[in-house]
Protein backbone atom coordinates (compact mmCIF):
# COMPACT_ATOMS: atom_id res chain seq x y z
CA UNK A 1 0.00 0.00 0.00
CA UNK A 2 3.05 2.42 0.81
CA UNK A 3 4.16 1.94 -2.72
CA UNK A 4 2.19 4.56 -4.72
CA UNK A 5 2.97 7.78 -2.07
CA UNK A 6 6.39 6.39 -2.77
CA UNK A 7 6.66 6.31 -6.10
CA UNK A 8 5.15 9.85 -6.48
CA UNK A 9 8.10 11.29 -4.11
CA UNK A 10 10.59 9.48 -6.47
CA UNK A 11 8.90 11.29 -9.41
CA UNK A 12 8.33 14.37 -8.08
CA UNK A 13 11.38 15.32 -6.00
CA UNK A 14 14.05 15.39 -8.57
CA UNK A 15 12.38 18.33 -10.95
CA UNK A 16 11.17 20.01 -7.60
CA UNK A 17 14.75 20.39 -6.67
CA UNK A 18 16.14 21.33 -10.03
CA UNK A 19 12.82 23.58 -9.80
CA UNK A 20 14.49 25.57 -6.39
CA UNK A 21 17.87 25.41 -7.41
CA UNK A 22 17.33 27.15 -10.68
CA UNK A 23 15.21 30.14 -8.43
CA UNK A 24 17.75 30.37 -6.42
CA UNK A 25 20.53 30.64 -8.61
CA UNK A 26 18.20 32.96 -10.72
CA UNK A 27 17.42 35.00 -7.76
CA UNK A 28 21.30 35.34 -6.90
CA UNK A 29 22.40 36.43 -10.54
CA UNK A 30 19.93 39.20 -11.00
CA UNK A 31 20.74 40.27 -7.98
CA UNK A 32 24.70 40.04 -8.50
CA UNK A 33 24.74 41.13 -11.76
CA UNK A 34 22.34 44.02 -11.46
CA UNK A 35 19.86 43.24 -14.28
CA UNK A 36 17.99 45.78 -14.99
CA UNK A 37 13.91 44.25 -14.34
CA UNK A 38 12.70 44.89 -17.47
CA UNK A 39 14.87 42.36 -19.17
CA UNK A 40 15.03 39.75 -16.63
CA UNK A 41 12.83 40.35 -12.88
CA UNK A 42 13.80 38.04 -9.88
CA UNK A 43 12.00 35.59 -8.85
CA UNK A 44 10.75 37.27 -6.35
CA UNK A 45 9.25 40.04 -8.78
CA UNK A 46 7.49 37.81 -10.69
CA UNK A 47 5.92 36.39 -7.58
CA UNK A 48 5.08 39.68 -6.27
CA UNK A 49 3.81 40.45 -9.64
CA UNK A 50 1.43 38.01 -9.91
CA UNK A 51 0.14 38.53 -6.33
CA UNK A 52 -0.47 41.90 -7.11
CA UNK A 53 -2.49 40.90 -9.75
CA UNK A 54 -3.67 37.74 -8.32
CA UNK A 55 -7.56 39.08 -8.98
CA UNK A 56 -6.81 39.33 -13.23
CA UNK A 57 -4.18 36.63 -13.45
CA UNK A 58 -6.64 34.09 -12.36
CA UNK A 59 -9.88 35.23 -14.41
CA UNK A 60 -7.38 35.59 -17.15
CA UNK A 61 -6.53 31.84 -16.85
CA UNK A 62 -10.06 30.85 -15.87
CA UNK A 63 -11.28 32.75 -19.57
CA UNK A 64 -8.41 31.00 -21.17
CA UNK A 65 -8.39 27.83 -19.77
CA UNK A 66 -12.23 27.88 -20.59
CA UNK A 67 -11.72 28.65 -24.54
CA UNK A 68 -8.86 26.14 -24.50
CA UNK A 69 -11.10 23.62 -22.49
CA UNK A 70 -14.30 24.28 -25.31
CA UNK A 71 -11.93 24.34 -28.17
CA UNK A 72 -10.42 21.07 -26.99
CA UNK A 73 -13.25 19.02 -27.00
CA UNK A 74 -14.74 20.59 -30.09
CA UNK A 75 -11.77 19.50 -31.91
CA UNK A 76 -12.06 15.69 -30.32
CA UNK A 77 -15.81 15.50 -31.37
CA UNK A 78 -15.65 17.06 -34.56
CA UNK A 79 -11.93 15.03 -35.33
CA UNK A 80 -13.40 11.88 -34.52
CA UNK A 81 -16.56 12.54 -36.22
CA UNK A 82 -14.39 13.47 -39.29
CA UNK A 83 -12.62 10.39 -38.83
CA UNK A 84 -15.96 8.16 -38.72
CA UNK A 85 -15.98 9.19 -41.99
CA UNK A 86 -12.73 9.10 -43.60
CA UNK A 87 -12.50 5.42 -42.22
CA UNK A 88 -15.83 4.15 -44.31
CA UNK A 89 -14.59 5.39 -47.67
CA UNK A 90 -11.33 5.66 -49.40
CA UNK A 91 -12.47 8.07 -52.08
CA UNK A 92 -14.04 10.38 -49.08
CA UNK A 93 -10.45 9.81 -47.68
CA UNK A 94 -8.20 10.33 -50.41
CA UNK A 95 -10.47 13.99 -51.37
CA UNK A 96 -10.41 15.27 -48.37
CA UNK A 97 -7.27 14.17 -46.65
CA UNK A 98 -5.06 17.22 -48.67
CA UNK A 99 -7.41 19.72 -47.34
CA UNK A 100 -7.39 17.98 -43.59
CA UNK A 101 -3.44 18.63 -43.75
CA UNK A 102 -3.87 22.19 -44.85
CA UNK A 103 -5.89 22.63 -41.78
CA UNK A 104 -2.56 22.28 -40.21
CA UNK A 105 -0.34 24.06 -42.64
CA UNK A 106 -2.25 27.41 -42.89
CA UNK A 107 -0.65 30.52 -40.85
CA UNK A 108 -2.90 30.86 -38.40
CA UNK A 109 -1.55 34.72 -38.32
CA UNK A 110 -2.48 35.25 -41.54
CA UNK A 111 -6.28 33.78 -41.39
CA UNK A 112 -7.13 35.10 -37.60
CA UNK A 113 -7.92 38.85 -38.88
CA UNK A 114 -10.16 37.24 -41.57
CA UNK A 115 -11.96 35.23 -38.41
CA UNK A 116 -12.35 38.69 -36.51
CA UNK A 117 -13.92 39.85 -39.36
CA UNK A 118 -16.11 37.05 -40.01
CA UNK A 119 -16.70 36.39 -36.36
CA UNK A 120 -16.41 39.38 -34.65
CA UNK A 121 -13.74 39.98 -31.40
CA UNK A 122 -14.58 37.51 -28.51
CA UNK A 123 -14.86 34.34 -26.82
CA UNK A 124 -16.45 32.72 -29.74
CA UNK A 125 -13.35 33.63 -32.29
CA UNK A 126 -10.92 32.42 -29.82
CA UNK A 127 -12.50 28.88 -28.89
CA UNK A 128 -12.39 29.17 -33.32
CA UNK A 129 -8.56 29.15 -33.51
CA UNK A 130 -8.13 27.20 -31.12
CA UNK A 131 -10.58 24.04 -33.10
CA UNK A 132 -8.33 24.98 -35.93
CA UNK A 133 -4.83 24.57 -34.03
CA UNK A 134 -5.84 21.45 -31.83
CA UNK A 135 -8.17 19.91 -34.31
CA UNK A 136 -5.62 18.06 -36.88
CA UNK A 137 -3.50 15.90 -34.46
CA UNK A 138 -7.27 14.01 -33.46
CA UNK A 139 -8.04 13.42 -37.16
CA UNK A 140 -4.84 11.46 -38.51
CA UNK A 141 -4.51 9.42 -35.04
CA UNK A 142 -7.88 8.47 -35.06
CA UNK A 143 -8.27 8.07 -38.69
CA UNK A 144 -5.41 5.93 -38.43
CA UNK A 145 -6.59 3.76 -35.34
CA UNK A 146 -10.13 3.29 -37.51
CA UNK A 147 -7.98 1.99 -40.72
CA UNK A 148 -5.39 -0.14 -38.81
CA UNK A 149 -7.02 -3.21 -37.88
CA UNK A 150 -5.12 -6.37 -37.26
CA UNK A 151 -5.29 -8.44 -40.42
CA UNK A 152 -6.40 -11.43 -37.69
CA UNK A 153 -9.38 -9.42 -36.12
CA UNK A 154 -10.10 -8.44 -40.07
CA UNK A 155 -10.56 -12.35 -41.10
CA UNK A 156 -11.93 -12.71 -37.66
CA UNK A 157 -14.90 -10.72 -38.58
CA UNK A 158 -14.80 -11.59 -42.23
CA UNK A 159 -15.91 -15.03 -41.17
CA UNK A 160 -18.30 -14.72 -39.15
CA UNK A 161 -20.22 -12.58 -41.91
CA UNK A 162 -20.11 -9.36 -39.49
CA UNK A 163 -21.82 -6.65 -41.18
CA UNK A 164 -19.92 -3.44 -42.12
CA UNK A 165 -22.19 -1.79 -39.12
CA UNK A 166 -20.98 -4.75 -36.39
CA UNK A 167 -16.84 -4.46 -37.63
CA UNK A 168 -17.84 -0.72 -36.87
CA UNK A 169 -19.09 -0.84 -33.67
CA UNK A 170 -16.96 -4.03 -32.26
CA UNK A 171 -14.22 -4.02 -33.92
CA UNK A 172 -12.62 -0.30 -35.47
CA UNK A 173 -14.37 2.15 -33.03
CA UNK A 174 -12.95 -0.17 -29.70
CA UNK A 175 -9.21 -0.39 -31.71
CA UNK A 176 -9.12 3.36 -32.21
CA UNK A 177 -9.74 4.24 -28.92
CA UNK A 178 -6.00 4.16 -27.93
CA UNK A 179 -5.02 6.58 -30.88
CA UNK A 180 -7.95 8.37 -30.16
CA UNK A 181 -6.42 9.26 -26.52
CA UNK A 182 -2.53 9.91 -28.10
CA UNK A 183 -4.58 12.07 -30.46
CA UNK A 184 -6.30 13.94 -27.83
CA UNK A 185 -3.03 14.35 -25.63
CA UNK A 186 -1.37 16.33 -28.38
CA UNK A 187 -4.15 18.37 -28.76
CA UNK A 188 -4.57 19.18 -25.06
CA UNK A 189 -1.03 21.16 -25.18
CA UNK A 190 -1.78 22.88 -29.01
CA UNK A 191 -5.05 23.84 -27.80
CA UNK A 192 -3.65 25.89 -25.00
CA UNK A 193 -1.45 27.67 -27.67
CA UNK A 194 -4.35 28.12 -29.72
CA UNK A 195 -6.39 29.92 -27.12
CA UNK A 196 -3.53 32.44 -26.63
CA UNK A 197 -2.75 32.99 -29.76
CA UNK A 198 -6.52 33.38 -30.45
CA UNK A 199 -6.83 36.11 -27.94
CA UNK A 200 -3.45 37.82 -29.22
CA UNK A 201 -6.45 38.41 -32.20
CA UNK A 202 -9.75 38.50 -30.80
CA UNK A 203 -9.68 38.60 -27.09
CA UNK A 204 -8.87 42.36 -26.83
CA UNK A 205 -12.75 42.75 -25.59
CA UNK A 206 -13.11 45.44 -22.41
CA UNK A 207 -14.34 42.91 -20.56
CA UNK A 208 -12.82 39.77 -20.54
CA UNK A 209 -9.14 39.12 -20.39
CA UNK A 210 -7.36 36.10 -21.50
CA UNK A 211 -3.60 35.32 -20.82
CA UNK A 212 -2.92 36.43 -24.49
CA UNK A 213 -4.86 39.45 -24.16
CA UNK A 214 -1.98 39.75 -20.78
CA UNK A 215 0.72 39.12 -22.62
CA UNK A 216 0.24 41.73 -25.65
CA UNK A 217 -1.00 44.25 -22.05
CA UNK A 218 1.82 43.67 -20.32
CA UNK A 219 4.75 44.16 -22.51
CA UNK A 220 4.53 47.14 -23.82
CA UNK A 221 3.90 48.77 -19.94
CA UNK A 222 7.47 47.44 -19.64
CA UNK A 223 6.03 44.90 -16.69
CA UNK A 224 8.24 42.00 -17.64
CA UNK A 225 7.95 40.86 -14.53
CA UNK A 226 3.62 40.04 -15.47
CA UNK A 227 4.93 38.66 -18.56
CA UNK A 228 6.65 35.83 -16.76
CA UNK A 229 4.01 35.18 -14.80
CA UNK A 230 1.54 34.99 -17.60
CA UNK A 231 4.15 32.41 -19.58
CA UNK A 232 4.42 30.31 -16.03
CA UNK A 233 0.59 30.71 -15.72
CA UNK A 234 0.34 29.72 -19.78
CA UNK A 235 2.71 26.93 -18.86
CA UNK A 236 0.79 25.15 -16.24
CA UNK A 237 -2.75 25.48 -17.94
CA UNK A 238 -1.33 23.43 -20.52
CA UNK A 239 0.09 21.29 -17.99
CA UNK A 240 -2.90 20.53 -16.22
CA UNK A 241 -4.83 20.23 -19.81
CA UNK A 242 -2.46 17.78 -20.46
CA UNK A 243 -2.40 16.04 -17.07
CA UNK A 244 -6.30 16.18 -16.92
CA UNK A 245 -7.08 14.58 -20.72
CA UNK A 246 -3.97 12.10 -19.77
CA UNK A 247 -5.77 10.42 -16.41
CA UNK A 248 -9.06 10.46 -18.28
CA UNK A 249 -6.56 8.48 -21.01
CA UNK A 250 -5.96 5.85 -18.36
CA UNK A 251 -8.98 5.38 -17.37
CA UNK A 252 -10.61 4.78 -20.44
CA UNK A 253 -7.38 2.49 -21.91
CA UNK A 254 -8.11 0.39 -18.54
CA UNK A 255 -8.99 -2.40 -20.27
CA UNK A 256 -6.18 -2.45 -23.43
CA UNK A 257 -3.00 -2.48 -21.23
CA UNK A 258 -2.43 -4.12 -18.18
CA UNK A 259 -3.79 -2.23 -15.77
CA UNK A 260 -5.79 -5.79 -14.21
CA UNK A 261 -3.06 -7.31 -13.58
CA UNK A 262 -3.01 -6.03 -10.51
CA UNK A 263 -6.10 -7.21 -9.08
CA UNK B 1 -17.47 -32.44 -46.50
CA UNK B 2 -14.74 -30.62 -48.31
CA UNK B 3 -13.70 -31.42 -52.38
CA UNK B 4 -11.31 -29.03 -53.34
CA UNK B 5 -10.46 -29.69 -56.80
CA UNK B 6 -7.78 -27.85 -59.03
CA UNK B 7 -7.49 -24.73 -56.97
CA UNK B 8 -5.42 -22.02 -58.05
CA UNK B 9 -4.83 -18.68 -55.83
CA UNK B 10 -2.56 -15.95 -57.70
CA UNK B 11 -2.14 -12.57 -56.03
CA UNK B 12 -2.53 -9.65 -58.12
CA UNK B 13 1.49 -8.72 -57.28
CA UNK B 14 2.95 -11.69 -59.14
CA UNK B 15 0.12 -13.54 -60.80
CA UNK B 16 2.70 -15.66 -62.48
CA UNK B 17 3.86 -16.97 -59.81
CA UNK B 18 0.61 -18.43 -58.07
CA UNK B 19 0.42 -19.35 -54.43
CA UNK B 20 -1.58 -22.42 -54.95
CA UNK B 21 -1.81 -24.19 -58.10
CA UNK B 22 -3.83 -26.50 -59.27
CA UNK B 23 -4.44 -28.15 -55.74
CA UNK B 24 -6.57 -31.05 -55.06
CA UNK B 25 -8.25 -32.12 -51.62
CA UNK B 26 -10.72 -34.60 -50.50
CA UNK B 27 -11.38 -34.80 -46.66
CA UNK B 28 -14.68 -36.72 -45.70
CA UNK B 29 -17.10 -36.11 -42.41
CA UNK B 30 -15.17 -36.54 -39.46
CA UNK B 31 -12.39 -36.71 -40.48
CA UNK B 32 -9.02 -35.13 -39.49
CA UNK B 33 -6.65 -34.29 -41.73
CA UNK B 34 -2.94 -32.62 -41.28
CA UNK B 35 -1.94 -30.27 -43.99
CA UNK B 36 2.01 -30.68 -43.37
CA UNK B 37 4.95 -27.91 -45.23
CA UNK B 38 7.67 -25.57 -44.76
CA UNK B 39 6.56 -22.05 -43.78
CA UNK B 40 5.98 -19.26 -46.92
CA UNK B 41 3.97 -23.08 -48.74
CA UNK B 42 0.79 -21.69 -49.41
CA UNK B 43 -1.02 -23.68 -46.25
CA UNK B 44 -2.51 -20.56 -44.64
CA UNK B 45 -3.91 -19.78 -47.97
CA UNK B 46 -5.37 -23.29 -48.27
CA UNK B 47 -6.73 -22.49 -44.99
CA UNK B 48 -8.37 -19.14 -46.22
CA UNK B 49 -9.47 -20.57 -49.23
CA UNK B 50 -11.73 -23.39 -47.35
CA UNK B 51 -12.79 -20.72 -45.24
CA UNK B 52 -14.07 -18.72 -47.71
CA UNK B 53 -11.59 -16.22 -47.00
CA UNK B 54 -9.76 -15.87 -50.17
CA UNK B 55 -11.34 -16.57 -53.53
CA UNK B 56 -9.55 -18.68 -55.63
CA UNK B 57 -8.98 -17.81 -58.83
CA UNK B 58 -9.37 -21.24 -60.79
CA UNK B 59 -11.11 -24.05 -59.47
CA UNK B 60 -13.51 -25.75 -58.14
CA UNK B 61 -14.60 -25.61 -54.17
CA UNK B 62 -17.62 -27.48 -52.20
CA UNK B 63 -17.54 -27.13 -48.55
CA UNK B 64 -20.32 -28.85 -45.99
CA UNK B 65 -23.59 -30.22 -47.51
CA UNK B 66 -23.69 -28.48 -50.90
CA UNK B 67 -23.78 -25.02 -50.96
CA UNK B 68 -20.06 -23.16 -51.83
CA UNK B 69 -18.14 -21.58 -49.10
CA UNK B 70 -20.94 -22.38 -45.89
CA UNK B 71 -18.86 -20.26 -43.86
CA UNK B 72 -21.49 -20.37 -40.86
CA UNK B 73 -20.49 -23.89 -40.12
CA UNK B 74 -16.62 -23.31 -40.24
CA UNK B 75 -14.49 -22.89 -36.82
CA UNK B 76 -11.07 -21.39 -37.55
CA UNK B 77 -8.37 -21.06 -35.56
CA UNK B 78 -5.54 -18.96 -36.16
CA UNK B 79 -2.02 -18.87 -35.86
CA UNK B 80 -2.16 -16.46 -33.24
CA UNK B 81 -5.08 -15.83 -30.80
CA UNK B 82 -6.79 -12.84 -32.04
CA UNK B 83 -8.52 -11.68 -29.61
CA UNK B 84 -10.26 -8.67 -28.42
CA UNK B 85 -8.06 -7.16 -25.53
CA UNK B 86 -11.18 -4.88 -24.79
CA UNK B 87 -13.07 -8.05 -24.04
CA UNK B 88 -13.07 -10.28 -21.16
CA UNK B 89 -12.26 -14.08 -21.88
CA UNK B 90 -16.27 -14.68 -22.37
CA UNK B 91 -17.25 -11.72 -23.87
CA UNK B 92 -14.67 -13.56 -26.73
CA UNK B 93 -15.81 -16.29 -26.77
CA UNK B 94 -19.24 -15.59 -27.65
CA UNK B 95 -18.32 -13.21 -30.32
CA UNK B 96 -19.42 -15.36 -33.05
CA UNK B 97 -22.88 -15.73 -31.59
CA UNK B 98 -23.27 -12.17 -30.96
CA UNK B 99 -22.33 -11.72 -34.62
CA UNK B 100 -25.17 -14.06 -35.54
CA UNK B 101 -27.41 -12.19 -33.48
CA UNK B 102 -28.23 -15.26 -31.24
CA UNK B 103 -29.96 -14.14 -27.55
CA UNK B 104 -27.20 -13.04 -25.23
CA UNK B 105 -28.45 -15.89 -22.89
CA UNK B 106 -27.45 -18.14 -24.65
CA UNK B 107 -24.33 -16.91 -26.02
CA UNK B 108 -23.37 -16.71 -22.06
CA UNK B 109 -24.42 -20.47 -21.85
CA UNK B 110 -22.86 -21.85 -25.05
CA UNK B 111 -19.45 -19.65 -24.04
CA UNK B 112 -19.69 -20.65 -20.71
CA UNK B 113 -19.48 -24.77 -22.12
CA UNK B 114 -16.67 -23.77 -24.16
CA UNK B 115 -14.67 -22.15 -21.86
CA UNK B 116 -14.90 -25.86 -19.64
CA UNK B 117 -14.33 -27.77 -22.46
CA UNK B 118 -11.05 -26.28 -23.70
CA UNK B 119 -9.80 -26.86 -19.85
CA UNK B 120 -10.45 -22.99 -18.39
CA UNK B 121 -11.48 -22.87 -15.12
CA UNK B 122 -15.24 -20.54 -14.69
CA UNK B 123 -13.10 -17.56 -12.68
CA UNK B 124 -10.89 -17.25 -16.02
CA UNK B 125 -13.90 -16.23 -18.00
CA UNK B 126 -13.83 -12.84 -16.31
CA UNK B 127 -10.46 -12.34 -17.39
CA UNK B 128 -8.71 -9.86 -20.02
CA UNK B 129 -6.58 -11.74 -22.64
CA UNK B 130 -3.46 -9.15 -21.25
CA UNK B 131 -3.61 -11.70 -17.96
CA UNK B 132 -3.60 -14.96 -19.37
CA UNK B 133 -0.46 -17.29 -20.44
CA UNK B 134 0.48 -17.88 -24.15
CA UNK B 135 -1.32 -21.50 -23.95
CA UNK B 136 -4.69 -20.14 -21.94
CA UNK B 137 -5.18 -17.64 -25.14
CA UNK B 138 -4.90 -20.43 -27.49
CA UNK B 139 -7.06 -21.74 -25.42
CA UNK B 140 -9.56 -19.50 -25.75
CA UNK B 141 -9.21 -19.09 -29.09
CA UNK B 142 -10.02 -22.70 -29.56
CA UNK B 143 -13.13 -21.97 -27.22
CA UNK B 144 -14.07 -18.84 -29.44
CA UNK B 145 -14.16 -21.28 -32.99
CA UNK B 146 -15.65 -24.42 -31.06
CA UNK B 147 -18.73 -21.63 -29.65
CA UNK B 148 -20.70 -22.28 -33.04
CA UNK B 149 -20.48 -25.78 -32.83
CA UNK B 150 -18.51 -25.89 -36.15
CA UNK B 151 -19.23 -29.12 -38.49
CA UNK B 152 -15.18 -28.50 -39.85
CA UNK B 153 -12.58 -26.45 -37.97
CA UNK B 154 -9.81 -25.55 -39.49
CA UNK B 155 -6.07 -24.96 -37.82
CA UNK B 156 -3.38 -22.80 -38.75
CA UNK B 157 -0.62 -23.43 -36.69
CA UNK B 158 -2.21 -23.28 -33.92
CA UNK B 159 0.51 -24.17 -30.93
CA UNK B 160 3.54 -23.28 -33.14
CA UNK B 161 4.06 -20.24 -30.93
CA UNK B 162 3.87 -22.31 -27.33
CA UNK B 163 6.97 -24.29 -26.07
CA UNK B 164 7.01 -28.03 -26.34
CA UNK B 165 5.13 -29.77 -23.65
CA UNK B 166 2.25 -26.88 -23.57
CA UNK B 167 2.09 -28.48 -27.34
CA UNK B 168 1.93 -31.44 -26.68
CA UNK B 169 -0.71 -30.88 -23.88
CA UNK B 170 -3.11 -29.32 -26.29
CA UNK B 171 -2.42 -31.52 -28.69
CA UNK B 172 -4.13 -34.07 -26.65
CA UNK B 173 -6.58 -32.08 -25.34
CA UNK B 174 -7.76 -31.26 -28.92
CA UNK B 175 -7.63 -34.96 -29.66
CA UNK B 176 -9.97 -35.44 -26.70
CA UNK B 177 -12.35 -32.87 -28.21
CA UNK B 178 -12.08 -34.34 -31.79
CA UNK B 179 -13.37 -37.82 -30.26
CA UNK B 180 -16.57 -36.51 -28.51
CA UNK B 181 -17.45 -34.42 -31.23
CA UNK B 182 -16.22 -35.36 -34.49
CA UNK B 183 -16.29 -32.36 -36.61
CA UNK B 184 -14.05 -32.50 -39.77
CA UNK B 185 -10.78 -30.79 -39.26
CA UNK B 186 -7.90 -29.70 -40.97
CA UNK B 187 -5.16 -29.12 -39.50
CA UNK B 188 -2.30 -27.19 -40.99
CA UNK B 189 1.42 -27.38 -39.16
CA UNK B 190 5.02 -27.64 -40.35
CA UNK B 191 5.67 -30.21 -37.18
CA UNK B 192 6.10 -33.91 -38.56
CA UNK B 193 5.25 -35.29 -34.99
CA UNK B 194 2.23 -32.87 -34.15
CA UNK B 195 1.16 -34.16 -37.50
CA UNK B 196 0.88 -38.10 -37.26
CA UNK B 197 0.13 -37.50 -33.53
CA UNK B 198 -3.16 -35.77 -34.77
CA UNK B 199 -4.75 -36.91 -37.75
CA UNK B 200 -6.08 -39.90 -39.93
CA UNK B 201 -4.66 -38.63 -42.80
CA UNK B 202 -0.96 -36.43 -43.47
CA UNK B 203 -1.05 -34.40 -46.71
CA UNK B 204 2.40 -33.23 -47.70
CA UNK B 205 2.60 -29.72 -48.96
CA UNK B 206 5.09 -28.38 -51.93
CA UNK B 207 6.27 -24.83 -52.16
CA UNK B 208 5.64 -22.53 -55.41
CA UNK B 209 3.80 -23.33 -56.35
CA UNK B 210 1.74 -24.96 -53.53
CA UNK B 211 0.72 -28.17 -54.10
CA UNK B 212 -0.25 -31.53 -52.51
CA UNK B 213 2.46 -33.90 -53.37
CA UNK B 214 1.83 -36.67 -51.26
CA UNK B 215 -0.12 -38.64 -48.74
CA UNK B 216 0.86 -40.68 -45.57
CA UNK B 217 -1.89 -42.25 -43.55
CA UNK B 218 -1.56 -42.77 -40.10
CA UNK B 219 -2.57 -46.31 -39.37
CA UNK B 220 -3.01 -45.44 -35.32
CA UNK B 221 -6.32 -46.36 -33.55
CA UNK B 222 -8.38 -43.57 -31.57
CA UNK B 223 -8.50 -42.93 -28.76
CA UNK B 224 -4.46 -41.94 -28.40
CA UNK B 225 -2.55 -41.11 -25.70
CA UNK B 226 0.47 -39.33 -24.94
CA UNK B 227 2.31 -42.91 -24.92
CA UNK B 228 1.85 -42.91 -28.24
CA UNK B 229 4.79 -40.89 -29.00
CA UNK B 230 6.98 -43.51 -27.19
CA UNK B 231 5.96 -46.64 -29.06
CA UNK B 232 8.50 -47.31 -31.79
CA UNK B 233 6.02 -47.64 -34.51
CA UNK B 234 4.92 -44.11 -34.21
CA UNK B 235 9.03 -42.66 -34.28
CA UNK B 236 9.26 -44.97 -37.81
CA UNK B 237 6.22 -43.16 -39.44
CA UNK B 238 7.59 -39.68 -37.90
CA UNK B 239 10.90 -40.76 -39.66
CA UNK B 240 9.26 -42.04 -42.51
CA UNK B 241 6.97 -38.88 -43.29
CA UNK B 242 10.30 -36.30 -42.19
CA UNK B 243 11.92 -37.81 -45.56
CA UNK B 244 9.73 -37.80 -48.16
CA UNK B 245 8.81 -33.98 -46.86
CA UNK B 246 12.33 -33.47 -47.07
CA UNK B 247 11.78 -35.00 -51.27
CA UNK B 248 9.41 -32.50 -51.67
CA UNK B 249 11.35 -29.12 -50.33
CA UNK B 250 14.19 -30.75 -52.96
Amino acid sequence: MNQSPRRWITILIPPLVLLLLTMVVWQLAVTLLEIKPYLLPSPAAVVEAAIEHRGELFSAIWLTGRAAGLGLLVSILLGTATALVFSQSRVVRRSFYPYAIALQTVPIVAIAPLIVNWFGEGFQSVVLVTVIISLFPVITSVTTGLTSIDEGLHDLFQLNQASRWQQLVKLRIPSAIPSLVTGARTAAGLAVVGAIVGEFFAGASVTERGLGYFVLYAVPNLQTDLLFGCVIAATLLGVVMFVAVSVVGTHLLGRWTAEMETH
Amino acid sequence: MISARQISVAFSPSPALPVLDGLDLQVDQGEFVSVLGSSGCGKSTLLKVIAGLVVPSQGELTVGQGQARGRSEIGFVFQDPTLLPWRNVIDNIRLPLELRGQPVRSQLDAAGQMLEMVGLQPEDGLKFPRMLSGGMRMRVSLARALVTRPDILLLDEPFAALDDMLRQQLCEELLEIWQELRQTIVFVTHNVSEAVFLSQQVYLMQAEPGRLVDQVEVPFPFPRKASLRGEAGFARLVEDTSGRLRETVA
